[in-house]
């Protein structure tokens, strides 16, 4: 046997190992971020065609976003006995005495709860295009940041109100705070390493999951 | 049920049809990436564009040609794509933190064999790593490896024998080694 034969029979011994993949395939969370980014793709087809011209799509959906938040949270006022100043919303989220004042998540009024999980649909359409821009390489929206910056004034009211009464959702906005104020401060034509930089930080508070599972299925669509 | 049916459905947008061609593939398309990427979170994230823009040009999908290899061509390219971004993220990163571990000295234990031999694969040139993948690692014939990577067989075979005669030469220092 020749050298190049023992050498093609060491390669063929160790060459299965190399990379070699776990065991479980994870097919239902890449399935449900598959479905996830169709969804938003479809929904950005639906909304371009009705925006007037040289209108970005990210402002056709800050308008919406700013629209239903400023619904829900005055349903929601509404709804809960009207009596709802702002002194009362401070009172709500004041972090050490107000912890027991605070509203039970669960009889948090329907319209908080429809102005988050829109708020949310809105976020995880942005977050799931940005990210899609950045994996192909694609330079990102212009209007990027701006539509951050508006989704980073609804996630800090709804993080100041009895919308975040639930650790979960509080945490999560906490999180999507961080992420959106980074992506805020973008330029209008951001380098690569700083759009990696978002990724990697979205990425390591596993925003994408979180977001999916907080908005309720099949009732919101983002953009539309 | 026949796969050209199911695309039928794909296109006609039943999400069943779409879910069950996903099923029917992944594994081996998140294996392929895996093997490429080296890392779950990359290849989960080459897995998940691969079918997003499988579905998405679904329609161009010709029927005489074999949907899997369609697939895998599809893999191939996002993941080397997804590879060469990622390198010159890290390349950054690198250059960066060599800037910081001026002066520090570190010493590794030596690797095995089979360690250096994997190493030597991550510095082959793109062409010769990914038939030498395709090939000695994930088992693809030389026809099949042809048709996904769009080049004729010979070239397939000629690139695999060049991957192996680099990695011999980058393992040369251990000869001694491999023939014992």
């Amino acid at each position: 046997m020749t050298e190049q034969d023992r050498f093609d029979e060491f390669v063929e011994h160790a060459a299965p190992d190399y990379n070699r993949p776990p065991a479980g395939v994870p097919r239902d969370a890449m399935w449900a971020r598959i479905e996830a980014a169709q969804r938003a793709h479809r929904d950005q087809a639906t909304v371009v065609p009705l925006r007037p011209r040289g209108v970005s799509r990210w402002v056709v959906y800050v308008s919406a976003a700013a629209a239903v938040l400023i619904v829900g949270v005055a349903l929601g006022r509404w709804s809960t006995g009207g009596g709802t100043g702002p002194a009362e919303v401070a009172t709500a989220v004041a972090p050490a005495a107000g912890t027991a004042a605070r509203p039970n998540p669960r009889e948090l009024s329907p319209a908080y709860q429809l102005a988050v999980a829109e708020h949310l649909s809105r976020t995880e359409t942005l977050l799931t295009a940005f990210r899609a821009d950045v994996r192909a390489g694609r330079a990102t929206d212009a209007q990027l940041a701006s539509w951050a910056k508006e989704l980073l004034t609804t996630t800090r009211m709804l993080s100041d109100s009895p919308a975040a009464a639930d650790p979960k959702v509080k945490r999560l906005l906490d999180d999507l705070e961080l992420v959106l104020a980074q992506m805020a401060q973008l330029s209008k034509s951001p380098s690569q390493l700083d759009m990696d930089l978002i990724d990697h930080a979205m990425s390591e508070r596993s925003m994408m999951p979180r977001l999916r599972t907080a908005i309720p299925a099949g009732r919101f669509s983002a953009g539309t | 049920m026949d796969v050209l049916r199911l695309i039928e459905r794909a296109i006609a947008g039943d999400a069943a049809a779409e879910r069950a061609l996903y099923e029917a593939h992944v594994d081996r398309v998140y294996r392929l990436a895996y093997r490429f990427a080296g890392s779950d979170d990359l290849a989960q994230d080459f897995t998940q564009e691969t079918f997003i823009r499988a579905f998405e040009r679904l329609k161009e999908f010709r029927r005489e040609a074999s949907f899997t290899t369609w697939l895998h061509a599809i893999a191939v390219s996002v993941s080397l794509n997804g590879l060469r971004s990622v390198k010159r993220f890290a390349a950054r990163h690198t250059e960066l933190d060599e800037g910081l571990a001026v002066g520090s000295t570190r010493r590794e234990s030596e690797p095995d064999l089979k360690v250096r031999l994997w190493r030597a694969v991550d510095a082959l040139p793109e062409g010769y790593r990914t038939v030498f993948v395709m090939h000695d690692v994930e088992g693809y014939t030389h026809e099949e490896i042809g048709e996904v990577l769009g080049i004729e067989t010979g070239t397939s075979k000629a690139q695999l024998s060049r991957a192996r005669g680099k990695l011999r030469q980058s393992l040369a220092a251990f000869a001694k080694e491999w023939v014992s």
